[in-house]
């Protein structure tokens, strides 16, 4: 096989049996992967860390080449998206069985296995699986050390201190698609991706001088209130729509806030993500909401179909998909 | 009697109320003093958001913080007045967590419940954590300290079991959060209205026990000969007490410590006789609520964090709660010699050696138990196939060793610290240190980005012993009364709760991994450090042993102790940092709750275990052996989730304490 080209810090640089000795190649998956860092100080400088990312591919270093994981679990639901759209979907999941609830598309597989809580894997399951490779989020870190004596760990962290997600989520994409030895599938996509944009926006030009407001409601007096820099943000951003909330919120992209600090915004769209199930009822009934200038000019909330608040890209081209059909269905 | 030890003020608390309503006033014209002429405009006229913010949401939230506010003191003050006991409050005998656990339990499996039937869920929480708390302190005729002890378990048992069905369902439960922090944030009448109402039922049977209630100064006895039924007398205004604040809790989530400051306020203001403590009470309770949340309103306004009063109440109170614990008067020890379970009663039939055999030959069948029964993974039970055991037992065997260390350091560091109170509800769980390791580790997560686990286990360290050296310097007035020490654990650990409730209810993820360390979930189990951690609880058993002559004449009582020439002081600091340094190895294991070091030492008392060496290991045995069926079972009851070990310990735990408590009132 002809040398390929790589990147310094790739993981399949080492020579020996890839996926034999697991700790040396962890160690080594830890430090190529982005926005790695649990143990390492590289983690207080993320930015720097997905600076080099980005840059991998002209970064370019001979080596000898490897075969490629095949068998993946993932502690994250952006990252399996990640996998499905690649055409290698994860062999188990932590949370697994709410996929249908909070993801909804692209389908999981209904042979993934479940770990159990994203906090508590469950190791043993993990290990009698024999995957090639763990894909974990700073956010599971914690649980990386016990992973680890299972099977390499990449860590692509895509909500994180510092620039919004979905650029972040395109890189982990193209870096995942790397690791896999499927780039030119990662790169169709995100090429595809560029274009279904770029549609949507088209699409999304009648509705410019609508803001939206993409709300998640706790409970019959609070919700959180999708904001810069988050996934939402940027899917708006992209669409060429207003967020009618302009204050920032956390790195996850959203701000908690009880409902009367929705008086102030004059004109929107509502549109919620998830309404449990015993709000309606008694928020139809407060005089508060019941007055609020956004709600007067919508009627009751519109609940979308389930998409991952915290996801990846096909979660983005989802919630995209998503608002224009809920605002289309508004002017019929 | 107890009494808190302050010279009371000349003129009663009717200057302090002066003030804080100025102060509510002023606080007041700030916030709406902009708004108040919107109230006069014409309905009719054009949408003014302002103006429906301040008719539907400024102006109720008030008026729900002067309700809730007045509700929880008015229940302090019975509770306090009821039990002779100046740290009951709804917080501190977990009345406050029975509710919020049993909301929680209700959202998830039962969301539609909570249209209709929020307060007898919230009713039926507390009344159960109530009577939980009173069967576990029923042994020690109530007296202040056990009531508090026990109200601070099963706030902790409850908060275990809230935490783990968060992380479980941790989408599902955000709302659990807010509401368990008590946000005032208010959208309209209706909830005020109802409030009012369910309060003002209860408001007459309470004017009716005001009197009866005030006869209990004079002394029970003194209240028995003048023909007042006493026991009726406190359970009817311990059930008025537990209403007032579940009704509360219902409406808004958990307010914690007004109930606790507000009567202490009131008598340190001067208020004499329960009728004006009680009035007083009340008004301070309506007043310190409104106060904190008008500050917080007036904080919010200059930024947009969203921040749950009833976190804030906690922030303040518990560091008030520490401030208190040196100004309790109260001989709140009880003589080791007065224990009713003396030592040196011959042990019955058998050798000392005995019980010590049969728990060692039960924790051998629960090891290979747990090392060889397992789930396939599809979920049925079967045997650890030989083949597999290559693959499986280098993951299992540690995690496993790690709880016999953690159980092992449980349950001798409670036995010691049992022996050395003379007080059955101690147990290192109370103590303070777990606390304060987690809170090292919160301040590592919030400030340091994301710490390694390595940095992680330092910061616990560090705050372990910063907190022992904390509770040792404030104890030291004491004499180092371990009792205090107990108290001052609590404070700490209820700042700590409301350091993660404020946090959490911002929705910030990070208080998901704070959750997960918390209840012992995030343990990573490697070989090295399994070893390590047996080595090290092997040798605290032998350090333990070297302490016991001191021990074994602590039972003779303080005096006779000090007579034979016991260096009291160096004794129990020694002992102390022992039990602490046992806890600190331990939490990281299994998480701060197991509860192994509180039923350990019982489990041993039962077998029959007299001499204090021989205990010593029984109960370090006896706590290995719970918690590594409690691993066992977390791994295997619920698969494929794996539960928090140490929650898995304390849900075994808890019946069987309950079960030996009654044996042994019996």
């Amino acid at each position: 096989m002809a040398p390929r080209l790589r990147h310094p810090h790739d993981p399949r640089n080492c020579a020996g049996p890839v996926f034999g000795e697991t700790g040396q190649i962890a160690s080594r998956l830890k430090a190529g992967a982005a926005a790695s860092g649990a143990m390492s100080p590289a983690a207080l400088h993320r930015r720097a860390v997905l600076g080099g990312l980005i840059a991998t591919p002209f970064m370019l270093r001979s080596a000898p080449a490897f075969a490629q994981p095949s068998r993946i679990a993932s502690l994250d639901f952006g990252l399996a998206q990640h996998l499905i759209v690649l055409g290698v979907p994860p062999i188990a999941l932590t949370d697994a069985r709410e996929w249908d609830k909070w993801v909804g598309e692209p389908a999981l597989p209904a042979a993934t296995v479940d770990l159990g809580t994203a906090f508590a894997p469950n190791i043993e399951l993990l290990a009698a699986l024999r995957p090639d490779l763990v894909l974990s989020t700073d956010f599971t870190a914690m649980t990386e050390a016990q992973v680890r004596r299972v099977a390499p760990i990449a860590n692509m962290t895509m909500y994180s201190e510092g620039g919004s997600p979905l650029p972040k989520a395109i890189a982990a994409l193209r870096q995942l698609g790397t690791l896999l030895g499927r780039e030119e599938r990662a790169e169709a996509y995100i090429a595809e991706t560029e274009r279904f944009f770029a549609a949507c926006a088209e699409r999304a030009k009648p509705f410019r001088d609508t803001p939206v407001l993409l709300l998640s409601f706790i409970d019959p007096r609070h919700i959180r209130i999708y904001a810069r820099p988050g996934m939402q943000q940027d899917v708006l951003d992209r669409l060429g729509l207003r967020n009618a909330w302009q204050s920032e919120g956390l790195y996850w992209g959203f701000a908690t806030a009880g409902i009367e600090r929705l008086a102030g915004i004059e004109k929107a769209v509502i549109l919620a993500d998830y309404m449990p199930p015993d709000v309606k009822a008694v928020l139809e009934r407060s005089p508060l909401w019941l007055s609020l200038p956004v709600r007067r000019g919508n009627g009751p909330v519109r609940v979308m179909p389930p998409v991952a608040a915290f996801g990846g890209v096909p979660a983005a081209r989802r919630l995209a998909s998503l608002i224009l059909d809920a605002l289309e269905a508004r002017l019929r | 009697m107890t009494a808190i030890t302050a010279s009371p003020r000349q003129g009663g608390p009717a200057p302090l109320l002066l003030g804080m309503t100025l102060l509510a006033l002023a606080l007041g014209a700030v916030l709406l003093g902009p708004k108040l002429p919107l109230l006069s405009q014409p309905h009719a006229s054009s949408y003014d958001p302002d103006r429906m913010v301040l008719i539907y949401s400024t102006l109720p939230r008030l008026a729900m913080a002067v309700l809730c506010g007045a509700a929880l003191g008015a229940s302090g003050a019975l509770l306090q007045q009821a039990l002779r006991n100046p740290l009951a409050s709804p917080t501190t005998l977990g009345i406050d967590a029975g509710a919020r656990l049993a909301l929680g339990v209700a959202t998830l499996f039962y969301p539609v419940l909570l249209g209709w039937g929020r307060d007898i869920v919230a009713l039926g929480g507390s009344a159960i954590a109530a009577a939980l708390v009173f069967a576990l302190s029923r042994r020690q005729d109530f007296s202040p300290v056990s009531l508090i002890l026990s109200g601070l378990l099963v706030t902790l048992y409850c908060g275990a079991l809230a935490a783990a069905l968060t992380l479980v369902e941790s989408r599902y439960l955000a709302s659990l959060f807010v509401w368990g922090s008590g946000s005032l944030s208010q959208q309209g009448w209706q909830p005020s209205a109802d409030l009012a109402l369910r309060l003002a039922v209860v408001v007459l049977p309470v004017t009716l026990l005001v009197r009866p209630l005030g006869l209990l100064d004079l002394g029970e006895d003194a209240a028995r000969s003048l023909g007042l039924n006493v026991s009726a007398l406190r359970i009817g205004a311990l059930a008025l007490a537990v209403l007032l604040a579940a009704f509360t809790t219902s409406a808004v989530g958990v307010i914690g410590f007004i109930g606790l400051v507000a009567p202490i306020l009131a008598r340190l203001a001067g208020a004499r006789g329960f009728s004006t403590s009680l009035g007083a009470a009340t008004a301070i309770g309506a007043l310190l609520l409104l106060l904190a949340d008008l500050a917080v309103q007036l904080a919010a306004g200059a930024s947009a964090d969203f921040l749950p009063t009833g976190a804030v109440t906690a922030l303040v109170g518990s560091p008030v709660l520490l401030w208190l614990l040196p100004r309790l008067t109260t001989r709140l020890r009880k003589d080791a010699a007065a224990d009713p379970a003396p030592s040196r009663r011959s042990g019955g039939r058998h050798s000392p050696a005995t019980p010590i055999v049969v728990l060692g030959v039960l924790l051998l069948a629960l090891a290979a138990c747990a090392l060889l029964i397992e789930r396939a993974p599809d979920g049925s039970w079967r045997l650890l196939a030989a083949a597999d055991m290559a693959d499986i037992l280098p993951y299992r065997w540690p995690r496993m060793l790690a709880a016999a260390a953690a159980g092992l350091l449980l349950g001798s560091a409670g036995f010691l610290l049992q022996r050395l109170t003379g007080n059955e509800m101690a147990s290192p769980e109370i103590l303070g240190v777990s606390a304060g390791a987690t809170f090292a580790m919160a301040i590592a997560f919030f400030v340091g980005g994301l710490p390694s686990p390595a940095a992680l286990t330092g910061a616990a360290a560090a705050g372990a012993v910063l907190v022992l050296g904390l509770i040792l310097l404030l104890s030291r007035r004491s004499g180092f009364q371990p009792e205090r020490m107990l108290l001052a654990g609590i404070a700490l650990s209820a700042l700590l709760d409301a350091v993660i409730g404020v946090l959490s209810a911002a929705g910030d993820p990070r208080a998901f991994q704070l959750l997960s360390w918390l209840t012992g979930a995030g343990f990573s189990a490697e070989p090295v450090s399994a070893l390590a951690s047996l080595i090290l609880a092997g040798t605290a058993l032998v350090l333990g042993l070297c302490l016991m002559r001191w021990l074994d004449l602590f039972q003779l009582g303080q005096t006779a102790a000090q007579a034979l020439g016991v260096p009291l002081g160096l004794a129990r600091v020694l002992l102390l940092a022992l039990v602490a340094a046992g806890t600190a190895i331990a939490t990281p294991l299994v998480g701060p709750l197991t509860f192994a070091g509180f039923i350990a030492p019982h489990l041993v008392r039962l077998l029959g275990v007299r001499r204090s060496g021989a205990g010593l290991f029984a109960s370090g045995f006896a706590g290995a052996a719970l918690l590594v069926a409690a691993d066992w079972l977390a791994r295997t009851i619920a698969f494929p989730f794996q539960l928090p070990t140490g929650l898995v310990a304390s849900l075994i735990g808890a019946p069987i304490l309950l079960w030996l408590l009654q044996r042994r009132a019996a």
